[in-house]
């Protein structure tokens, strides 16, 4: 897998891409489970910075405008630390901490002012400052976070406006992304892990019919008479996965009156198809053929974990009977299965290896 | 650095004029054969893992329409399809391995079937207990490790169920720990044994299935070890002398002899619980003093960004 840095330089250099000398190296992406790991406990430092306040400063949780004015300040002082110490491991760390408490701190304040009604404005207004702080904290897995809770934030807005299928579109912005992650790479420090948090969010609110309906309804969420149905969101999805496929045809090249280009996206059409029964399919595969497209192998395991999960906790879900479920699995697996005989004998046959 | 990440590091500093060209000479992007290979697989499973699926879901359905001959026909029917299939299709062949894989969940199928039809008084943990058993040659024959690591799925949930059952009759002095006990023996001792054997057999040597029998060991642990400090007038306290071994082993198996990343993450994320649970239990029981919250976050803090450092060094060294 990895040639020279040296060596791939004088490839691109030879192939007129870049010129001049190469670019000092920088510094090598952390490892993902890294960052997992320092996610972890970055959560659990900032519950004990949450006690410590809670029993220290007693006064700031009593009162509701206080909590999230002080929430606010703690936001602000973990950006003053991310810019101070850039470099520092401890203070990434500690910044990671103190905002989390700080978020934590104004969210609780925030939705207190609500008393029992808190409307979709409410968790517009979180979604719209961890979009904020996803584009501002100069922090990797600040950004993974807050684009995750910007993408959860919003999906209650929507819940709260009656409209929760409505959340699904996130899949939409998703592809997109991570379709144009080469034009945007001039921005991809930034971008890259706001689309992973958004990746998250959206494997996350695919899992949520799993959950029947109570979990929807968190405290505090005020359920206007809800219109539209689960299936709607998996409409949105499948028109994602529809378009990822149409967009991948078009970058190799195929002619839309190409047979292959058509049975390719009739086949994206078939598993949307399956997938409004059976949802997270089509979310899952999306994923996971986005991350095969970008060469990401994180990505990639990323859709298949989601696909894993949704096959187990489809089991649960409670809307439908284990019969209606079993047809539901059955069909789905004889599209997949053929889906997958029309891929190998018409889309990409054997011995066709130009595109 | 990945080739990927150097493309893309470059970019950001305007160094490569078209990225996506950059990425596709470096050889990061997909062929046609890639993807051809990639759905093929992706497919494959998803497709064969759905149809078992569907008919294990119609078994625990129970329908009554249907009548108990008509039911043991069709899963058997499908169970001797799904072997002969295996057979046809070649067992180095993918398609012959997924028909091997739906062969060994039908099989889960026909058992429950045969419990739900005869009542036969059976316990939960002795369906998954016969289902592993009667699976155990298909899984040395198959040569294949998603197969192996269903089977050990399949016994970790026999050994959960088992002591889910004796807990309430007796030993409920011990049950709670000793379930981890027997969790973390078994998926260490199965982790031993795959490391060894990977070394000389290639189709075990797959980081993903010893990574994941790790990642259960020392989560079942690292439950020993929080339970010994919050509970530690009822526990054992054989924890005191397993966890640390267990992490001395681990870093010679994975620092010193080879690499893996992930498991020293791992490793190290179990003694930050396991340290903040000691320091808090020490400090906050009894006296709820805001400096005693404090000084356990930057404790926390510390042991992750040290954590963070020294496995951001290693990475370092670790080509690839």
């Amino acid at each position: 897998m990895s040639a020279t840095p040296q060596a791939l330089w004088a490839r691109l250099a030879s192939a007129g891409l870049a010129s001049g000398e190469m670019p000092p190296v920088a510094e090598s992406p952390t490892p993902w489970y890294v960052r997992l790991m320092l996610c972890i406990a970055g959560f659990i430092a900032a519950l004990f910075l949450l006690g410590f306040i809670g029993v220290g400063f007693a006064f700031v949780m009593e009162s509701r405008i206080a909590a999230a004015a002080v929430g606010l300040m703690l936001v602000v002082a973990a950006f003053a630390i991310f810019r101070a110490a850039p470099r520092s491991d401890f203070g990434a760390m500690f910044g990671l901490a103190v905002s989390l408490a700080g978020q934590g701190l104004f969210t609780f304040g925030f939705l207190a002012l609500f008393e029992r009604s808190v409307g979709s404005g409410a968790w517009l207004t979180i979604a719209l400052l961890e979009i904020g702080l996803a584009i501002v904290m100069p922090n990797y897995l600040h950004r993974v976070i807050s684009a995750y809770a910007a993408g959860l934030a919003l999906m209650y807005a929507f819940i709260s406006l009656g409209a929760g299928f409505l959340a699904a579109g996130l899949a939409c912005v998703v592809a997109w992304l991570w379709l144009n992650e080469a034009p945007l790479a001039k921005r991809q420090s930034m971008l890259v892990p706001i689309a992973y948090g958004l990746t998250l969010a959206f494997i996350h609110i695919e899992g949520m019919p799993f959950f029947g309906r109570e979990w929807m309804a968190m405290p505090g969420i005020r359920v206007v008479s809800p219109w539209g149905a689960p299936w709607m969101g998996e409409v949105l999805v499948a028109g994602a996965l529809i378009a990822t496929v149409i967009v991948l045809v078009r970058r190799s090249g195929w002619a839309w009156e190409d047979r292959k280009a058509m049975f390719a996206i009739a086949a994206a059409a078939a598993v949307g198809a399956a997938s409004l029964k059976a949802p997270g399919i089509a979310g899952g595969l999306m994923i996971a053929i986005l991350g095969h497209a970008n060469g990401n192998r994180v990505l990639l395991g990323l859709g298949v974990a989601g696909l894993l999960f949704y096959a187990s906790a489809y089991y649960y879900l409670l809307a439908v009977t284990l019969l209606v479920k079993s047809a539901v699995l059955a069909a789905t697996g004889a599209v997949l299965l053929a889906v997958r005989a029309i891929v190998l004998k018409t889309v990409i046959p054997e011995d066709r290896q130009d595109a | 650095m990945s080739e990927r990440n150097l493309i893309l590091a470059w970019a950001e500093q305007g160094l490569v004029r078209d990225v996506s060209a950059a990425l596709r000479t470096a050889g990061v992007l997909p062929s046609a054969g890639d993807w051809r290979a990639f759905l093929d697989r992706l497919l494959l499973w998803s497709g064969a893992v759905a149809l078992a699926a569907a008919v294990v879901f119609f078994i625990a359905h129970n329908w009554n329409d249907l009548g108990r001959f008509a039911k043991f026909a069709l899963v058997q029917v499908l169970l001797v399809a799904a072997v002969i299939g295996y057979w046809k299709l070649g067992a180095e062949r993918a398609t012959g391995k997924a028909s091997l894989m739906a062969a060994a969940i039908l099989l889960g199928a026909l058992l429950a079937l045969f419990g739900q039809t005869y009542q036969t008084g059976a316990d939960t943990w002795e369906l998954f207990a016969t289902w592993a058993a009667l699976m155990a040659p298909w899984v040395i024959v198959g040569r294949f490790a998603a197969l192996w690591m269903l089977w050990l799925a399949i016994a970790n949930l026999a050994i959960v169920l088992y002591y889910a059952v004796f807990a309430r009759f007796f030993g409920f002095l011990f049950a709670g720990e000793e379930v981890f006990w027997v969790l973390f023996a078994f998926d260490t001792l199965a982790l031993l044994a795959w490391e060894l054997a990977a070394r000389r057999i290639a189709w075990l040597d797959e980081r993903w299935a010893p990574r994941l029998l790790a990642i259960a060991g020392g989560a079942a642990i690292t439950w020993l070890a929080v339970h010994a400090v919050f509970e530690w007038r009822r526990d054992s306290g054989a924890v005191v002398l397993a966890y640390p071994v267990w992490l001395g082993c681990l870093y010679y198996a994975y620092r010193v002899r080879r690499r893996d990343l992930l498991i020293l993450a791992g490793a190290c994320l179990s003694v930050i619980v396991v340290v903040t649970a000691a320091f808090a239990r020490v400090l906050l029981e009894g006296s709820n003093t805001a400096g005693s919250f404090l000084f356990v976050a930057l404790v926390v803090i510390g042991m992750a960004a040290a954590a963070g450092w020294w496995l951001k060094q290693l990475a370092r060294e670790t080509p690839g």
